[in-house]
């Protein structure tokens, strides 16, 4: 058992570097000058202030801008393991307050929109094993499929046309009270909710198919009973995981969600980032996504091991 | 006939590909994906308008019998412009699945059939890139290269290979180990001829079925990048960047956004009936082998 955990976090800790790294040597194909960079934005404020060679020598020598690549990364990384991110280009400010100041706004989106789809998805996808073939169940699996194959973006702008524009219940964006929460959370998480349904279903109906369902039966116990007692117990390992998984992934779709509603999270933050080319920054939220995926699945993988002791780690 | 009492069957019957017929959205999914094939090959033929082409006196007209769809914000008829994206949203998306199934069977094979070195580091970069999602990778290399159609659908086949990386090599461990490819070593077959021969059309099934499913989510992602402004630019009629065009006129002209998601969703359902059928015809050991790590 502590080997597996040892093993997961080796795995962990290894993705988060190699991610670094990677993005790293990504940023630095942007063309430009870096030294004029830092000057123009972090020394002079003015993106077209034309800096001096001395100035230009001065900023390179500073910022050890000389050195191959490969040493920028280790003395970037030395850094970042100090708690030292780098200064954003824009704003001046140490990158690592920026994401700081960023991150509550996102989780709390991830998560709003993780119990939206779980509380939507779970009784769904119940019912439609329940009562396996029967229109609900058709119906359900179609509702399903849609969601699947509908892009968040659209998603959002049409719940935005109608409960914004047209029936102007909830605000069209920005952060807030409750109000605000609701059309976000609901487009970051209706994907997840379809994927949901489907898998709750055919856990659900596995287990239907167990030796001591029949048993039970048998005996004589009710249906309702079996279904909330026996099945929906067992059924919820893997819809559990699953949904553990995908707080990895809201965290990805974030970076849309965020972008059409005005979230104030780091989603929206990288791709203002990426626009304005503001790689500290950039470099910094890639790293904090990593991170907080590395961590989240880790998790994933350990509770499952306490969940379903039965589960032997042998493979990978 | 039931002469000499022996039941005749169908030369057919066995047929695997009369098999995937029988599925319902095998037929569906490619009945959609076909009309959207005859939309982009016969664009030119089915509107009398330009894609391109401005209009300023006729902006944001809502849908008419002339403008079925309406006109956007530069007077350009948006039925025409969803046509035409259709062309350049699945030629990319093919690009993107394409040039992922290459690098990931070559990489997957090459890794599965030597193992050693080569094999761990092929690992590695598998949960590297899997510990990520796509969007943000490919959003940062587009970053970084400059928002372009053609990188947003470069970075996506460079993270998107890892799938058909991981199926490939499951199947070359797997069938690495049978009889016969000891016998046809021992005969003195080569490497190559072992591969090409006995491993590739074995991936041929799963490799089709992750690739019907890659279309879907390559549309996706190309269209998630274009509305973030990091795919195709304007003036190309793609959908997603139609749709972060249209956004800023939602209030006025709904059309702008609605039928370019409409298309989008369209060709997801089809390509993801495809694949879901395809993986339920084709390959029961197919879930088995893509939860493998």
């Amino acid at each position: 058992m502590l080997g597996y955990i040892a093993k997961r976090t080796v795995i962990a800790v290894f993705v988060v570097f190699a991610t670094s790294a990677l993005t790293f040597f990504l940023l630095s194909l942007i063309p430009g000058e870096t030294a004029v960079t830092i000057i123009q934005r972090v020394f002079v404020g003015d993106v077209t202030y034309n800096p001096s060679q001395a100035e230009i020598e001065a900023t390179e020598r500073m910022f050890q801008l000389g050195n191959p690549l490969w040493i920028q990364y280790l003395q970037w990384l030395d850094n970042a393991v100090h708690g030292n991110f780098g200064t954003s280009y824009i704003s001046g400010r140490p990158v690592l307050e920026e994401i700081l100041v960023r991150l509550p706004a996102t989780v709390e989106l991830a998560i709003a929109a993780m119990v939206v789809s779980l509380l939507i998805a779970i009784p769904l996808g119940v019912i439609s094993a329940a009562k396996q073939n029967s229109k609900t169940d058709y119906f359900s699996m179609a509702i399903a499929t849609f969601f699947i194959a509908m892009p968040n973006f659209w998603l959002g702008l049409i719940l935005i046309l109608i409960f914004s524009l047209h029936l102007d219940l909830l605000p069209v964006a920005g952060y807030g009270g409750l109000d605000h929460l609701i059309l976000p959370a609901i487009t970051l998480g209706a994907g997840m909710m379809a994927v949901t349904v489907r898998l709750t279903r055919s856990s659900v109906l596995e287990i239907l198919r167990l030796d001591f369902i029949t048993t039970a039966r048998a005996k004589g116990v009710d249906e309702k009973r079996i279904l909330y007692r026996h099945v929906l117990k067992n059924a919820m390992i893997p819809v559990v995981t699953i949904a553990g998984l995908q707080l990895g992934y809201l965290l990805g779709g974030t970076v849309i969600v965020e972008t059409i509603f005005a979230w104030p999270g780091i989603g929206k933050l990288l791709v203002d980032s990426i626009e304005a080319k503001d790689i500290p920054i950039i470099q910094g939220c890639v790293v904090f996504i990593a991170i907080i995926f590395s961590l989240v699945n880790l998790l994933v993988d350990i509770s499952y091991y306490f969940l379903d002791p039965r589960i032997k780690y042998e493979r990978v | 006939m039931t002469a000499y009492g022996i039941k005749r069957t169908s030369i057919f019957a066995d047929n695997r590909y009369l098999r995937i017929l029988k599925q319902k959205s095998v037929v569906t999914g490619s009945m959609l994906i076909l009309g959207l094939m005859f939309l982009a090959i016969f664009a030119p033929h089915l509107t009398i308008y330009d894609p391109i082409k401005v209009d300023l006196h006729n902006n944001i007209l809502p849908p008419s019998w002339e403008h079925p769809f309406g006109t956007d914000n530069l007077g350009r008829d948006v039925f025409t412009r969803v046509v035409y994206a259709t062309r350049i949203d699945l030629l990319a998306s093919l690009f993107i699945v394409a040039l992922s199934v290459i690098i990931g069977l070559l990489t997957g094979i090459f890794a599965g059939y030597y193992g050693g070195i080569i094999d761990k580091m092929l690992i590695g970069m598998m949960d590297t890139f899997l510990a990520l999602p796509e969007i943000i990778l490919a959003l940062v290399l587009v970053g970084a290269l400059g928002p372009s159609i053609f990188n947003a659908a470069l970075a996506l086949a460079l993270f998107g290979w890892v799938r058909y990386a991981r199926v490939s090599r499951g199947l070359t461990l797997s069938i690495k180990e049978k009889e016969f490819i000891e016998a046809a070593k021992a005969v003195g077959v080569g490497d190559f001829y072992l591969i090409a021969r006995h491993i590739i059309p074995n991936a041929i099934a799963p490799i089709s079925t992750l690739a019907a499913l890659h279309l879907g989510h390559a549309i996706l992602s190309l269209a998630a990048l274009g509305f973030l402004g990091m795919g195709a630019q304007p003036p190309m009629p793609e959908w997603g960047a139609m749709l972060n065009e249209g956004r800023v006129f939602l209030r006025v002209g709904w059309w702008l956004s609605v039928f370019p998601g409409l298309m989008i969703m369209i060709t997801v359902l089809g390509f993801n009936l495809l694949g879901d059928g395809l993986r339920d015809a084709l390959d029961p050991r197919l879930r088995q082998l893509m939860s493998m790590k």
